[in-house]
């Protein structure tokens, strides 16, 4: 990374924003304060909108080095993401690094949150954006450079086989997810009528909603009522045993849960890292091994 | 880390050993518990190595950035202070415009004090993030080096990020 101090120039409105400053010091912040302390603490969208600050900005912005610092304090500061699917996507994947995938048919896209890059689909992020935004064009097809995404240790999940916890009836409805970092199996009968996983808090807690028979029923009357969350149980290979949780729906959020097939919560960091340098896409030979 | 003992309130603090540190901008002088003041690395570092007068000189730092320094550190030296009182007290010492943020930020990195640095950078940060760039790049006095085409064509690659700026 190139080392470079910027001063001020001595303009005429060097002095314009220090309105009661007093007597201040008069100095700028030396380049490498800027980048260390001030940059790495800007949320992605804004960095991106910032490389067009001057060349040594962008170059900054997209150096390894600085993404990696910038993803060190997104890590302190995590942030959830909702999803919504347009019309005629398959579905999406977890975030893992900052990227998910989405996938239709036998065609997968690699999406990247912080830079933006990625297939078309509508994202909000809690807390940042106000509405809806759009994600535009792919910029890498996954599925003709047969890169994939593997989560944690799930790389050959199908020849693991972990047995339900005792007095537990496997239903075909139950379902297995990831759950900080371990799997986790939801059964369904822990309701009686439907019950959907939304997705992992930042404090490390699978979100769900669920409804019984009778609430459904009422359903149209109870939009402010709280929605039943079942329990969740989680499964510690290292233990051996099932742990289980209790968890409350944030308030905010109760408003979605009249369409929760639509949406999925993720937990997830920033990470700006370009995704050509995350894949280590090989342009030669197209192909790569992701990580 | 204060270390004083119980019935220190109601002695007339023979034994409390202060400093006087002098801003050398506009030479305004403040008396401070030496408790306090090593909170700064920068001034333990002196103090440890007896290069520390009665007066410790502060280049580069204004009496009016000096007190809100100190302040931070007096908030900080205080043990029975709450994590939520430090949080608010923190808070209001970062409610400043953006270049007083700034001779905040270079103060704590002279002084080597890492939690003024911290509170005071991520304010800045805070302060700039829904800014035009061409405000960032006034505020940190960088110099546009682009051509009005190139501007346009790494603005094109992030439109996304400009919703909503002219």
């Amino acid at each position: 990374m190139e080392k470079k101090r910027t001063r001020r120039a001595t303009d005429g409105d060097g002095g314009d924003g220090r309105d009661g400053g007093g007597v201040s010091a008069e100095e700028e912040l030396p380049h490498d304060l800027v980048v260390e302390e001030v940059l790495t603490r800007l949320p992605g969208k804004s960095l991106m909108r910032f490389k067009s600050v001057s060349k040594l900005w962008c170059s900054i912005i997209d150096d390894t080095r600085f993404c990696q610092a910038h993803r060190a304090h997104s890590r302190s500061c995590p942030t959830l993401l909702l999803f919504t699917m347009c019309s005629g996507l398959g579905g999406v994947t977890d975030v893992v690094n900052g990227l998910f995938c989405l996938y239709r048919g036998n065609r997968v896209w690699i999406c990247s949150i912080s830079a933006d890059q990625g297939s078309e689909c509508e994202i909000l992020t809690l807390g940042k954006d106000e509405s809806w935004r759009t994600i535009h064009d792919p910029s890498i097809d996954i599925w003709k450079q047969r890169v994939y995404i593997h989560e944690d240790g799930d790389e050959n999940e199908e020849s693991q086989y972990i047995s339900s916890p005792r007095g537990w009836i496997r239903r075909d409805e139950d379902s297995l997810h990831q759950f900080r970092g371990h799997v986790a199996l939801i059964p369904c009968a822990f309701v009686h009528g439907r019950c959907n996983l939304l997705g992992n808090l930042p404090t490390g807690e699978m979100l769900m909603t669920g409804t019984s028979e009778e609430e459904e029923e009422e359903e149209e009357e109870e939009i402010n009522s709280n929605p039943i969350v079942p329990p969740l149980y989680s499964y510690d290979p290292a233990k051996g045993m099932f742990a289980k949780h209790v968890n409350n729906l944030p308030s905010s959020l109760a408003s979605i849960r009249k369409d929760t097939k639509k949406f999925r919560i993720y937990y997830y960091e920033e990470n700006i890292t370009p995704l050509k340098h995350l894949l280590g896409v090989d342009e030669s030979s197209g192909r790569k091994t992701s990580a | 880390m204060a270390s004083a003992p119980e019935n220190e309130k109601n002695a007339s603090a023979p034994e409390k050993k202060t400093l006087t540190l002098k801003s050398m901008i506009n030479n305004e002088e403040f008396v401070v518990d030496e408790h306090v003041a090593l909170q700064s690395v920068t001034i333990k570092n002196m103090v440890d190595s007896d290069c520390a007068g009665d007066v410790i000189p502060v280049p580069t730092i204004s009496g009016e950035i000096l007190a809100l320094v100190i302040e931070y550190c007096k908030n900080h030296a205080n043990p029975s202070a709450s994590e939520d009182d430090l949080k608010k007290a923190d808070a209001g010492i970062v409610a400043k415009d953006i270049y007083t943020l700034i001779d905040l930020v270079l103060a704590a990195n002279f002084l080597d004090i890492k939690g003024l640095l911290e509170v005071t950078s991520q304010k800045i940060a805070d302060s700039i993030k829904d800014l035009p760039h061409q405000d960032v790049r006034e505020i940190f006095g960088v110099e546009n080096d682009y051509t009005p085409e190139e501007e346009a064509a790494v603005r094109a690659e992030h439109d996304w990020a400009f919703e909503g700026f002219p």
